[in-house]
């Protein structure tokens, strides 16, 4: 159930406070908007509009902002509050060798990622005051190639069993729980690298468009604040079609497109 | 608007696409993003416009005083600009901030508006009294800072569209000046003389317009023009740091004179629009 500041949570006296909300005068009020949740007897609001807030096993795509070589460790973004911190005995190097814990290892850090890199990761642990530490150890992780970065509100993304995703109509999509969503051309089963071995050749224009109308029709969604699943996303990118990739960043055509996936959803949920 | 970093595969793909003619949005390298547009907003002000595109928003203001004309100038009326950037935009801008930007473009407004005939119909009492009009720019959000010109000259523009100025009447013995109580006795000025900037932005081989944030990230530099409604340009300046040839250049100066005659049209179609 979605409220906004001020409006009543509950009445009864029984529920716990939770985040997002106080009370006044006895009464359990929202100071955020966002849906209420609900764990036994404690109620918190969680906002449509906030910050990503970390969860052991989430996936995120995040881009490095920093490389501490004394520390031993990469600082991401990952559009939390803290800086997200990526140490050197948390990733994996290069042609899967182990690492020697040697002087050689924390020199040539800056040559496995450097600032401006994009990483895929997963969270790790979260450390007392809430900055977040993510591992790469998985050929699935590391670094990302050539392809179109979108930041939406987490709040958007649902935590689910897979966010990668190959889709239909050909792209290969990372639906960060952090917001951050990467769009690429599909790798192949089992030449995975961890992103060391890159691919700069040129994308052609065939692929570009269906890379584009995906990027656009996610905007779309998130404009209309629709949440984004593999599901989500292909029904808009079927609806799509119809429309030039051009026209699909045009205000009008997207509210179109989103409500019109909204109602095929509703459909397709009740058949 | 925060300096945005990007990695090599994304610059690559970005620069690939441009060559191609197929930018990340689906646009051509001469496509511009949808413009919004309002005017006559601000009560406080005769006259003012806001003007919003994707993650961009300028608000302009204009006021207005009678003030004694440059000696060197006596015909000519005046017209100052003031900028700020809200440090809503990004927290780098609060205080003194934005004070780099903010004087790169009021220099480049003061420069091409210098030798607007807009000037010469500003005169009251030649030598004695001339309307100064007082233009402040107000920069809510910024995207892409090559965009940001483009968008502030046509806010400026629509808000001089919407300017009432009051009908001075000038008594020809005492040469004392009458302002009349009716507030509907009003002049309006004539804008189609004042130009409009148009920014290209160069990314691989190719120049684009209206890029944005990650486009400008991975571009060389930026040429900025000011261009009179006739399509002759009448001031540039380069943002950025990068070298570049002029035979490109002048190949673009055409190319350059339509788009901006797209923008003089644009604009005057939507005031028109939004006062009918």
């Amino acid at each position: 159930m979605l409220c906004l500041p001020g409006d009543t949570v509950t009445e009864d006296a029984d529920y716990m406070r939770g985040h997002g909300t106080y009370y006044k005068s006895k009464v359990l009020t929202s100071s955020v908007a966002g849906c209420i949740d609900k764990v036994n007897k404690l109620l918190s609001v969680r906002p449509l509009r906030t910050r990503y807030n970390g969860e052991i096993g989430d996936i995120v795509v995040g881009r490095v902002i920093d490389v501490q070589t004394e520390h031993k460790r990469w600082r991401i973004d990952t559009s939390s509050r803290l800086d997200t911190i990526l140490l050197l005995s948390s990733v994996n190097l290069p042609g899967g060798e182990l690492r020697r814990k040697t002087v050689e290892d924390e020199l040539m850090m800056k040559s496995f990622f450097k600032e401006g890199d994009l990483i895929s990761a997963e969270v790790q642990s979260i450390f007392a005051d809430g900055a977040l530490s993510v591992h790469t150890r998985n050929l699935k992780y590391g670094k990302l190639g050539q392809g179109v970065l979108l930041r939406v509100s987490p709040s958007l993304v649902e935590r689910r069993k897979t966010h990668f995703h190959n889709l239909p109509c050909g792209v290969h999509l990372i639906l960060g729980n952090n917001g951050y969503i990467w769009i690429s051309l599909p790798v192949s089963e089992g030449v995975e690298s961890g992103g060391f071995a890159i691919n700069l050749d040129p994308v052609p224009l065939a692929d570009r468009e269906v890379i584009s109308r995906v990027r656009n029709c996610i905007l779309a969604l998130a404009k209309q604040k629709m949440m984004l699943h593999s599901t989500s996303i292909n029904t808009c990118y079927e609806i799509s079609q119809s429309y030039q990739v051009k026209d699909l960043i045009k205000s009008k055509i997207m509210t179109e497109i989103a409500q019109l996936t909204n109602e095929k959803m509703k459909i397709e949920e009740l058949q | 608007m925060a300096e945005v970093k990007l990695s090599e595969g994304e610059k690559c793909y970005l620069i690939h696409g441009i060559n191609d003619n197929f930018r990340i949005d689906g646009r051509s390298c001469w496509d511009r993003r949808e413009i919004d547009l309002e005017i006559n907003l601000l009560p406080s002000c005769v006259g003012s416009a806001q003007i919003r595109s994707v993650n961009c928003s300028v608000i302009a203001g204009v006021k207005m005083s009678l003030v004694p004309p440059d000696p060197g100038r006596p015909g000519k009326g005046k017209i100052e600009f003031f900028a700020d950037i809200s440090a809503n935009a990004d927290p780098l801008f609060e205080g003194r901030g934005g004070q780099g930007i903010v004087v790169e473009l009021v220099s480049f407004f003061e420069d091409s508006y210098k030798d607007c005939s807009l000037l010469d119909c500003l005169t009251v009492v030649e030598g004695k009294s001339v309307w100064c009009l007082s233009i402040d720019i107000l920069i809510l959000e910024i995207g892409s800072k090559a965009s940001l010109y483009d968008l502030c000259s046509i806010a400026v523009k629509a808000a001089l569209y919407d300017t009432r100025l009051p009908k001075v009447y000038v008594n020809p013995d005492t040469m004392d000046i009458e302002i009349p109580d009716d507030p509907f006795d009003i002049m309006r000025l004539d804008i189609s003389q004042i130009p409009v900037f148009v920014t290209v932005t160069r990314i691989g081989n190719s120049y684009i317009i209206d890029p944005t944030q990650e486009e400008e990230a991975s571009s060389i530099s930026s040429l900025l023009f000011s261009v009179n409604n006739c399509g002759t340009l009448l001031h540039s300046k380069k943002l950025g740091l990068g070298s570049l040839h002029c035979d490109p250049i002048k190949e673009l100066i055409p190319k350059i004179s339509v788009v901006a005659l797209e923008l003089h049209d644009f604009i005057e179609d939507q005031c028109k629009s939004l006062t009918s």
